[in-house]
């Protein structure tokens, strides 16, 4: 008889989940590699030279948490979403502090059975944690100046200022 | 009844307040929309960062309706911008 073998599904450990040095994609996406998936799906948010509102030209991102609240929800929407159909594993990780331009501020593994809900998996976490978790981004300009970001731009400015809000306004789940 | 509690502040609010942290004492128990008039009547300047913010109280997010009195710590949440 086959020994089915248990194993956490989260990776890696919570005090993990946001980090200062640079993200390696590789080991995240190693992380969640299980035998029964047939998708493994990395997402990766980098830093961009613009912002969506301004001309300015951004430089680089710096990242500020609550870090041990934003660790634990984290953990809770990897919990949510690992009850998701068909989903084997996530790996979350995050930066905090100075990102320079082009370079990962979020990597995000899923391994699934199939490849739609390695979609819905991803996009969930990355939606959820953008929504809900305390981290904030403030944006370093060419010129030297900076502002902090005024939330995602996927949203309207109407459902961003929803500040008891705390499900994802994308309606994914 | 009041009592003293650790209140943080982050990013653009912690910018305004020109501090991270500091003891405050609130009238308890208050949901989340009467500690954030507590915090506007003492800090006016931030009154508008304050409306959009959440509270957590011992690293929890309130929820709308929930009435608290006994708790060690507020974090104050403005608008977050991770990713």
């Amino acid at each position: 008889m086959a020994v089915i073998k248990t194993r956490n599904q989260i990776f890696p450990q919570p005090e993990q989940f946001l980090v200062r040095d640079s993200i390696n994609r590789d080991i995240l996406n190693q992380m969640v590699s299980h035998p029964k998936a047939g998708a493994v799906l990395l997402f990766e948010g980098t830093v961009r030279n613009h912002t969506h509102d301004s001309n300015q030209e951004v430089i680089a991102l710096d990242y500020e948490a609550q870090a041990s609240m934003a660790q634990k929800m984290i953990y809770s929407i990897c919990q949510d979403v690992l009850q998701l159909s068909g989903i084997h594993a996530v790996a979350v990780q995050h930066r905090l502090g100075r990102v320079e331009l082009g370079i990962a501020t979020i990597v995000i593994a899923v391994s699934a059975s199939h490849r739609h809900e390695a979609y819905l998996a991803s996009r969930t976490l990355i939606d959820r944690i953008k929504h809900e978790c305390p981290i904030w981004k403030r944006e370093i300009f060419r010129d030297g100046s900076s502002q902090w970001s005024q939330g995602c731009t996927a949203c309207s400015a109407t459902e961003y200022h929803q500040p008891k809000q705390t499900k994802s306004p994308h309606n994914l789940v | 009844m009041t009592k003293t509690i650790e209140v943080r502040y982050y990013a653009q609010l912690k910018g305004i307040l020109g501090k991270s942290s500091e003891s405050l004492a609130f009238d308890l128990p208050a949901n989340e929309n009467e500690i954030l008039r507590q915090l506007q009547s003492r800090y006016p300047e931030a009154s508008e960062m304050l409306s959009l913010s959440r509270i957590a109280v011992d690293e929890t997010y309130l929820s709308e309706d929930q009435i608290i009195s006994d708790f060690e710590s507020i974090d104050v949440i403005t608008p977050v911008s991770g990713g």
